[in-house]
Parts: structure tokens; C-alpha cells; sequence
């Protein structure tokens, strides 16, 4: 299952969200050298982790953090129109149906492929499913040209907003998944996952 | 024992309350269970099936508002998830939160504050997953199948 963490909900799910947090400083700063401000710290977090970012979970059993996707709401700043807007070259997608996905990771110590394929196509079933109860019909996301026949291997159709583009050492490309009501019948037969598989779990109250 | 109007409860109190909240939970399960078999026996089979086929077809309905007219205008979340239960809990289906936040046709956050309205309202109740320690299934109260079944019964 893939767990929804909404900007409430977080206290529920503190400890996945720091190892989240690990494996993205682990993974993009320390192995793809990314530049980010959080080359001295051991977790990694930048502007865009706010208030208003929601989380796509997968854990383990035991609870342990696995893999995760962030997304934004494209009606506000987001990496597409602060960072990267150059990307694309007719214009920056946003609007209340358009949301923005980043910061896609998976564990590092979860070497095996397979489990890692499996994460990402859980992940890619769950962004589909949140779209679909949110009243999202496309996703934007920035990416680097050589990740994106797996982003194509999902069986989502992938448009690109502009041409690859170097930068620091990797070639960019902004591009946005187009969601239909179809998308998400042909996804589960496609990856062979017919039950839904985001499980949504109501933020903890506090006693008045 | 009878729990002390003020100061802190004690382990003791913890597991009192525990037992008699458990005690509530099959209590309304029992009656509501007798309520169902009564509605069974007393409006027979074929009634029962006349107010499932409205429900589905109310549900159906919004499907189409939506469709044609987008989610925003006739948005009722609340309405949508009682719509859900009250179908699926006619097929003998269970409702997670998940399922009822599918349904209701708004954002994840407004669907759930909608179920913390429909439980304050007395309307549903939240019940553990037996296989699943995070997900939580939602039911109906016993007061609720009864006022939409007969809502269902005079619109039929």
C-alpha cells in the first residue's frame, strides 16, 4: 500500500517522513551530486517541503521508509515556475486540475531492482488514484532525459513541455503526464495491480 | 467504578473504559444487526432490493452531475459518503476511509474532514481493520441505515 500523508497528517507518519527526508539527502546530494542547500545536513529538505506539500509514502511492514514522491500544487510556487521555468519555453502548466511532482526516491539500501520497480509502480498507481479523487488531469515534473523511458514504462502518457536542456552536468527536460478517466484502468492492467492502492488514514486529533 | 469527575485517570480507569466502550461497540453491533434482520423480515426481500436500486441509482446521478457539470458546483461530500455506506453496506460490501474519500467526489482533506462530521453527527462510526493496523473501515449507525432506508422507501 501507498500512504497518503496530507500537511495534517504528518505527525503520523514522523519517523518514515525522516528516513524520507535521509534517503533523499543520501541519494541525491551524496550519490547524483545535486547541488542543494543541504549538502552539510544529514537530511535533506529544501523551500518547496511546506506547508502545503503532500507526501506519497511506501513502507515497509514494519514501517520503515522505502520509497516517496512529493507533490505540489501547481496554483502556487512550485520547483516548475521558481527553478525551472526555462523549461518551458510556452509556459509554465498551472491551474487547480495541474499539480507538480518531485523528489521521487527510493531507499538506497534497497539495492534489489526489483523491489525498486515495484515501489515505482506502486507510486505510479497511487499519483493516478490521488488524481483522480483530487480533481488532478495532468502532473508536471522535471526530470533528467535518462529517466524518462521509465516514466514512460508505466503506461501513462508522457508530453514533453520543452527540449532536454544541460544543466550542472545533466540534461533536463520538463514534461507533463496527461491523466483520462481511462488512465488508471489501462495502468492496473498494464502493471497487473488491480486493487487500489493508496490507503488514506485520517490525521490524529488532539484533544481539545 | 465509577470514573472520577475530576483529576487524572489511572491505568485502572484506562482499562475500565476500554471494556465498557467494547461493551457499547457490540451492543450497537448487535442491534444493529437485529435492526437489519427486522427491516429484512418486515419489508421483505423485494423492498430491500427496491431501496438498494434507488441508492445505486442516486449514486449513479452524481456520477453524471459530476460529469456533466464538474465537481465543484454541486459538490456534497458529506451526502456522496453516506451514499457509499448506505450502498455498500446493502451489498454487505465494507467501506474504508479510503473508499469513502474515493467517493466523495472533493479533496482528500475535505472528504476527511466531512467523515469527522459524519461521526461527530452521529451517522458513522470508525471500526479497526482486522487485517491492517493503519486502514480504519467506516459503517453506518444503526440510526442512519434507518433514516436513509426510509428515505429510499419514499422516493421509491
Amino acid at each position: 500500500m501507498i500512504d497518503l500523508v496530507l500537511p495534517e497528517g504528518r505527525l503520523g507518519f514522523a519517523a518514515a517522513l525522516m528516513e524520507m527526508h535521509h534517503d533523499r539527502k543520501q541519494v541525491f546530494v551524496d550519490r547524483f551530486g545535486w547541488r542543494l542547500p543541504a549538502k552539510g545536513s544529514w537530511l535533506e529538505v529544501d523551500q518547496f517541503d511546506d506547508d502545503y506539500a503532500i507526501y506519497l509514502l511506501a513502507r515497509s511492514p514494519e514501517g520503515r521508509h522505502q520509497g516517496s514522491v512529493r507533490l505540489l500544487p501547481s496554483s502556487r510556487p512550485h520547483m516548475l515556475s521558481t527553478l525551472f521555468n526555462y523549461l518551458c519555453p510556452a509556459g509554465v502548466p498551472s491551474g487547480d486540475d495541474c499539480w507538480e511532482i518531485s523528489r521521487l526516491v527510493t531507499c538506497p539500501a534497497d539495492a534489489s531492482g526489483t523491489t525498486v520497480l515495484r515501489v515505482h509502480r506502486l507510486l505510479a498507481l497511487a499519483l493516478v488514484e490521488f488524481a483522480r479523487s483530487n480533481g488532478i488531469a495532468r502532473y508536471t515534473l522535471v526530470a533528467e532525459a535518462h529517466r524518462v523511458p521509465a516514466l514512460l514504462s508505466v503506461g501513462w502518457p508522457v508530453t514533453p513541455l520543452g527540449l532536454p536542456t544541460w544543466v550542472d552536468g545533466d540534461q533536463l527536460q520538463a514534461l507533463q503526464i496527461d491523466l483520462s478517466p481511462g488512465t488508471l484502468h489501462e495502468m492496473r492492467s498494464r502493471l497487473r495491480i488491480e486493487a487500489p492502492v493508496l490507503r488514506i488514514v485520517e490525521p490524529i486529533r488532539r484533544a481539545a | 467504578m465509577v470514573a472520577q469527575p475530576t483529576g487524572r485517570h489511572g491505568p485502572e480507569d484506562s482499562n475500565n473504559l476500554a471494556t465498557e466502550t467494547e461493551r457499547i461497540i457490540l451492543e450497537i453491533e448487535s442491534r444493529l444487526h437485529r435492526l437489519i434482520e427486522t427491516s429484512r423480515r418486515e419489508s421483505g426481500p423485494a423492498a430491500q432490493s427496491s431501496v438498494l436500486a434507488a441508492a445505486a441509482e442516486a449514486c449513479a446521478a452524481r456520477r453524471r452531475l459530476y460529469a456533466l457539470f464538474g465537481r465543484r458546483l454541486f459538490c456534497d461530500p458529506s451526502w456522496d459518503i453516506l451514499l457509499e455506506l448506505f450502498v455498500s453496506t446493502l451489498e454487505g460490501r465494507k467501506v474504508t476511509v479510503s473508499t469513502a474519500c474515493m467517493a466523495a467526489c472533493a479533496p482528500t482533506t475535505t472528504a476527511l474532514r466531512h467523515i469527522a462530521y459524519l461521526v461527530q453527527e452521529g451517522l458513522v462510526v470508525r471500526r479497526p481493520h482486522p487485517a491492517d493496523a493503519r486502514s480504519t473501515y467506516l459503517e453506518l449507525t444503526p440510526q442512519a441505515i434507518t433514516r436513509l432506508t426510509q428515505y429510499f422507501s419514499e422516493s421509491n
